[in-house]
């Protein structure tokens, strides 16, 4: 299997050279291979933000080796790190982050626009993509005119804009009610059984991590533990 | 990118109307002050050119002299000192400014008084004149105070010695033909030219300005008595004169064509038309112009174009200001959009070029209202005035370029404080 995600030892410290320095993580070490659904939990304060934000590079360890696709990303600079967000990296946030004033169509089309694809095939990505999170019917529609449920599938069709390694969601459905927490999570099942997309589900919910194929404890910025979850290959 | 940054640029301001308008306005403010005063200005600029042009701004005086040095004893013929232009000097100097010479105008004065119908026994039946031999160009350089209202000027085949061609007054016409000027033309006078009597025939009629001025000699006359100009052809005039110094050309008036310096072309060609004399030449050739007042009119338009430029500047600052201040409102409203699109691969100079491009448009817009408005200012005030309209073409592309470099400067920092944002904290931003 490939190794996707390779970190080695990765510790991250805040208010670096100061008395009140801070360690959130102490030294993680975490392998995801290819097509692993695999979740974090952890309680608020345990890391999981901060380890989150690494893998996702959006912020860089302290120490430790982190590779991605077996190319050291640790230390790249920050236009670089963008590049690699853009092709291997699909974001899903609890709160969606739809870019306002812009039609469903358009936002998924932004990940493509940074990757530099042309407008015609952008688009035709695009309506691939919502069709297949059941959002056909509302392309055109802008971010306010559209439920809960209805922003975040069209975030996980932007996350998958441009096929990513791996697709990082960060508590997706903390703000959606039971019902339609359900659809999302089908949606991701779906997206890992039929494509066979490795998904890194956060969250702070043992019922949903126990879905998933593997799943990571983190306590006080430590893995404590794993186990299998239901949903195992 | 750039059209997506456009058309994220227009959603953006759609999205805040009454905010990217409020904006704008100081965009809007600073460039209609300038294009309404540059289009006035302008216009009073244009409109006092002409004016001046009547006077005689752009008109050039060529003489040649005998230079002081010559020695005269009393077996010198002093008809011999005469001065004279050489005869291929005038097609030499054409030829070679026929850029900057609008008309050449050559004259030659002679003794006329009297201008009667031929065969008319009513005495009161008269009109004082006095005689000028012209060529065409003459009416170019003096348009301004002999403008032709009724039939033609002298054409240049009409220049042989024989051809007993005038163009009188309005004034005589009034005295001869009960002011009909159409029933005037290709009507005989008699008119008396050095103390002879010679048949011509009217072919123009000129609007005379000068002559009814106050002061002109006109108002203690009554309107009868009063002196106008009746021009004849100069070959014919100078075949009708003795004068030694009247049969040789000593001096001739240029117009120079409009948009010349005439300041510096007045020095280029006294050096160039003395270059064509021999090295040895008794003659000195001195060009005239009405320095003066150029140098004055070009003041008055400094001073004012520096007031403009100064309220401007203000104006566009205090715009700009306004861009850079409403840039950075927006980007921290938009921090979590910036992160967003950080987080999906934006690059630094996506997130500055989005923004530069936002602030451009605003900017630009705002410079493109202001110039319509200006115009309609302008156009309000020439109208007010009783002023024609020249448009000032330059001052709308240096507008329009001007709030183009308002918006990438005032743009600038906000939007590199975006793309420097930690995308981190930007998508926790709440």
């Amino acid at each position: 299997m490939t190794n996707i995600i390779h970190l080695e030892k990765i510790v991250k410290k805040f208010y670096i050279g100061t008395e009140n320095e801070l360690e959130v993580l102490h030294g993680i070490d975490l392998d995801i291979t290819k097509g692993e659904f695999t979740s974090i939990v952890g309680e608020s304060g345990s890391g999981k933000s901060t380890l989150m934000n690494i893998i996702g590079l959006l912020d860089r360890p302290t120490s430790g080796t982190y590779e991605m696709l077996s190319v050291d990303v640790s230390n790249m600079r920050d236009d670089d790190l963008a590049r690699v967000r853009s092709r291997q990296v699909g974001f899903v946030f609890q709160t969606y982050n739809l870019i306002p004033r812009m039609s469903a169509l358009k936002n998924v089309e932004v990940p493509l626009l940074y990757a530099g694809i042309s407008q015609a095939q952008r688009t035709e990505r695009a309506e691939e993509l919502l069709e297949m999170v059941g959002m056909a019917d509302r392309m055109l529609h802008q971010p306010d005119e559209l439920s809960g449920g209805q922003k975040q599938r069209v975030a996980i069709a932007r996350a998958m804009a441009n096929d990513p390694a791996i697709i990082l969601a960060d508590e997706p459905t903390g703000a959606l009610d039971s019902k339609t927490s359900r659809l999302i999570m089908d949606l991701f099942h779906k997206l890992h059984d039929e494509q066979g997309k490795t998904i890194l589900l956060i969250t702070h919910s043992q019922p949903l991590a126990d879905e998933t194929g593997r799943i990571l404890t983190l306590v006080d910025g430590q893995v404590v533990g794993e186990r299998r979850g239901t949903h195992a290959h | 990118m750039l059209i997506e940054n456009i058309k994220m640029a227009f959603a953006s301001m759609a999205a805040n109307k009454l905010r990217t308008f409020l904006t704008m306005l100081g965009i809007i403010i600073g460039i209609a002050a300038v294009i309404a005063i540059m289009t006035v200005g302008n216009s009073m600029t244009r409109e006092n050119q002409e004016q001046m042009s009547m006077f005689g701004i752009n008109v050039m005086d060529v003489n040649i002299w005998l230079a002081d040095k010559v020695e005269v004893d009393e077996n010198t013929n002093t008809e011999d000192l005469i001065p004279e232009f050489p005869e291929d000097m005038m097609k030499k100097m054409v030829t070679r400014y026929s850029d900057e010479i609008e008309a050449v105008s050559v004259t030659s004065w002679l003794n006329g008084n009297r201008a009667t119908l031929p065969d008319s026994t009513n005495e009161k039946q008269y009109a004082n004149i006095q005689v000028q031999g012209v060529n065409p160009g003459f009416f170019t350089v003096q348009k301004a105070n002999y403008p032709i209202i009724e039939g033609r000027i002298f054409s240049k085949n009409e220049l042989a010695e024989d051809d007993y061609d005038c163009v009188v007054s309005d004034r005589l016409v009034n005295n001869l033909f009960n002011g009909d000027t159409k029933a005037a033309l290709g009507k005989k006078i008699d008119v008396s030219v050095n103390d002879s009597t010679y048949t011509y025939t009217i072919v123009g009629v000129y609007r005379d300005a000068m002559s009814g001025m106050e002061g002109m000699g006109g108002a203690a006359l009554s309107e009868q008595d009063i002196t106008t100009m009746l021009f004849i052809p100069y070959q014919n005039g100078i075949a009708l004169t003795d004068d030694p110094y009247a049969k040789r050309l000593q001096s001739f008036e240029i117009s120079a064509t409009p948009g010349t310096d005439v300041i510096s072309f007045t020095t280029e060609l006294q050096d160039y038309l003395q270059s064509l004399l021999p090295e040895d030449t008794k003659y000195q050739v001195s060009v005239y112009n009405n320095q003066q007042w150029i140098e004055d009119s070009n003041k008055a338009m400094e001073q004012m174009t520096l007031a403009i430029t100064a309220i401007g500047a203000i104006a566009l600052l205090v715009g700009g200001i306004g861009v850079m201040n409403i840039m950075t409102v927006s980007i921290t409203e938009r921090t979590r959009e910036i992160g967003t699109r950080k987080a999906l691969g934006a690059p630094r100079r996506a997130i500055r070029g989005q923004f530069i491009t936002e602030a451009v448009i605003m900017s630009v817009t705002g410079g493109v209202i202001g110039i319509v408005a200006g115009l309609l200012i302008g156009l309000g005030a020439c109208h007010l005035i009783s002023m024609k309209m020249y448009i000032s073409w330059q001052s709308i592309l240096i507008s329009f370029l001007f709030s183009f470099v308002i918006g990438v400067f005032f743009g600038f920092y906000p939007a590199n404080k975006a793309s420097k944002m930690d995308p981190i904290d930007a998508l926790r931003y709440e």
